[in-house]
């Protein structure tokens, strides 16, 4: 009985004595270090306590960093496209950077890959077309009603979008029949004109519009009334038209 | 057996400190480098950072043409499905009584073709709406940042929160924090992406993507710390809001013309 009591005690003692020189060193480091490790070593990772970064950080900040460009700004396109970036400067899109309707620059300084803008009715309706949204001093037009045979630019040259497409020099094709110049909005159209060759007193030299609508029904001969020496005659600046020309410009609407 | 045992535990404690102490001072000699690499290294808050960027949204001139999305997808290789997004515009239809009734949220990420919100709504003509264009707000207190496991994403020293994405391990705990839901999850990579104002045009002096396409300025960006910049100007001139301020994020993208229903 007293042999086994002493063995076990000798037992105890051995563990208490390895638990002195080992447990308790370990167990105080831990209770040191734990603290320290919490203010020191995780700290980094909760910003709003120190922003200190760790190496990695700063390598990943460099790499994305130093990512490629596609977007290179309007600057780049006037080195070569001098004359189109003048246009557009004097113009109402000169707010409208060039990548925002040509796409990203950089694969055409590149590569020289193709960068023409997409020239349809939809492409400019991503910003005009008619939306109960958007600003209300945001022209707008809906695309459906508004010369909807038509390309827009057919008009509306997109660098300089309130000068008609006709230069002062007009091409002897009838797109680009000059005209007078209010901006006709024919779905709101609150002025229907009654004569139809309300543009008479436009000064030739004054940059031509597109026309305003045509306030009656129309039987495709314009010109059976419209002629030099009929009812209401076309101005002078319209002389040399033909019946198919009118509609490239007028379309009915109005009354 | 008694003395191998004894040994065994010895060095196992050993091995144990020295661990722990490794493991305590490395990241702090680390940090330390990283510290002498950076040298403008100082808080995010003591307005001595090399730059102060910062981010305008002008909701009553923003038209949802969507060309910023478009750009930000180009300029980022976004992938191209609607719910991977760095940025995105909400529209919001106003009641009679001119509040914010609700939100399309998300609406036109999936590119400028305009699948149409008018014509999914079904409004009744002459509602008026506002379109808000959202992206991250780079928040001076990112709750995004600490969820993170394994410090994946973080602070630059100009304020910026940008992910590592070859750390991180797409967990999505980032994604459930922000409360703005500027973040999502690369199909591609698996891992967490999210607007950078794009870090790698604004560090060499361009703007943001979204912000060069913007066709009516609605979008604007610029250095507080730059004298010249006509950010620094319209924001002496002009009061600004913040989306969700009672979180207590401090976002960085300011809005004008905010109205109250905007979240």
């Amino acid at each position: 009985m007293k042999h086994k009591l002493f063995v076990a005690s000798q037992k105890l003692l051995k563990g208490a004595r390895r638990f002195a020189f080992i447990g308790l060193p370990a167990l105080l480091l831990a209770l040191v270090l734990v603290p320290l490790w919490q203010l020191g070593v995780r700290a980094p990772r909760l910003p709003q306590l120190s922003p200190a970064k760790l190496v990695y950080q700063v390598a990943t900040e460099q790499r994305i960093a130093g990512a490629p460009l596609q977007y290179t700004g309007p600057a780049n396109c006037a080195e070569c496209h001098s004359a189109q970036y003048a246009t557009w400067q004097r113009g109402k899109h000169a707010t409208v950077s060039c990548e925002a309707c040509h796409g990203a620059a950089r694969p055409h300084i590149s590569d020289g890959a193709s960068l023409s803008a997409n020239p349809s009715r939809e492409a400019c309706g991503a910003c005009h077309d008619q939306l109960d949204t958007r600003p209300p001093g945001f022209r707008q037009v809906s695309l459906a009603q508004h010369y909807s045979h038509s390309t827009c630019t057919a008009c509306h040259p997109a660098h300089d979008p309130t000068r008609a497409a006709s230069r002062p020099t007009p091409t002897p094709q009838g797109a680009t029949t000059p005209v007078p110049t209010s901006e006709p909005t024919p779905q709101t159209s609150s002025t229907p004109l009654p004569q139809p060759t309300p543009s008479a007193s436009a000064t030739p030299s004054a940059p031509p519009r597109l026309g305003p609508p045509i306030p009656h029904p129309l039987a495709g001969d314009c010109l059976s009334c419209h002629a030099p020496e009929g009812v209401l005659p076309l101005s002078g600046q319209h002389s040399g038209r033909t019946d198919g020309e009118c509609l490239t410009c007028h379309l009915q609407g109005g009354e | 057996m008694n003395v191998s045992r004894r040994k065994f535990l010895g060095m196992a404690a050993k091995v144990m400190v020295g661990g722990i102490i490794v493991y305590g001072v490395t990241p702090s000699v680390l940090e330390a480098i990283a510290r002498d690499k950076t040298p403008q290294a100082s808080s995010p808050n003591d307005g001595k950072q090399k730059h102060q960027w910062v981010f305008v949204v002008d909701v009553s001139k923003c038209i949802g043409c969507m060309k910023c999305l478009e750009a930000c997808k180009r300029e980022n290789l976004v992938p191209p499905d609607p719910d991977s997004r760095r940025t995105w515009v909400e529209e919001y239809t106003a009641g009679e009584d001119g509040a914010a009734l609700g939100h399309t949220a998300n609406w036109g990420s999936d590119g400028p073709e305009r699948t149409g919100p008018s014509a999914e709504h079904q409004e009744p003509a002459g509602t008026k709406g506002f379109f808000v264009p959202k992206l991250c707000n780079q928040c001076e207190d990112p709750p995004c940042v600490p969820v993170c496991p394994v410090s994946a994403t973080f602070q630059t020293e100009d304020g910026i929160v940008l992910v590592d994405a070859k750390r991180c391990i797409g967990c999505k705990y980032c994604i459930m924090a922000c409360p703005y839901g500027a973040r999502y999850l690369h199909n591609g990579t698996r891992t967490v992406d999210k607007c950078t104002w794009c870090y790698h045009r604004i560090t060499k002096g361009l703007p943001p993507a979204c912000v060069e396409v913007c066709p009516v300025e609605a979008r604007l960006f610029g250095d507080l710390n730059d004298p010249e910049s006509p950010v620094r100007k319209l924001l002496k001139e002009k009061m600004t809001q913040v989306l969700r301020p009672e979180t207590g994020t401090k976002p960085r993208v300011r809005y004008l013309g905010l109205q109250e229903g905007v979240r």
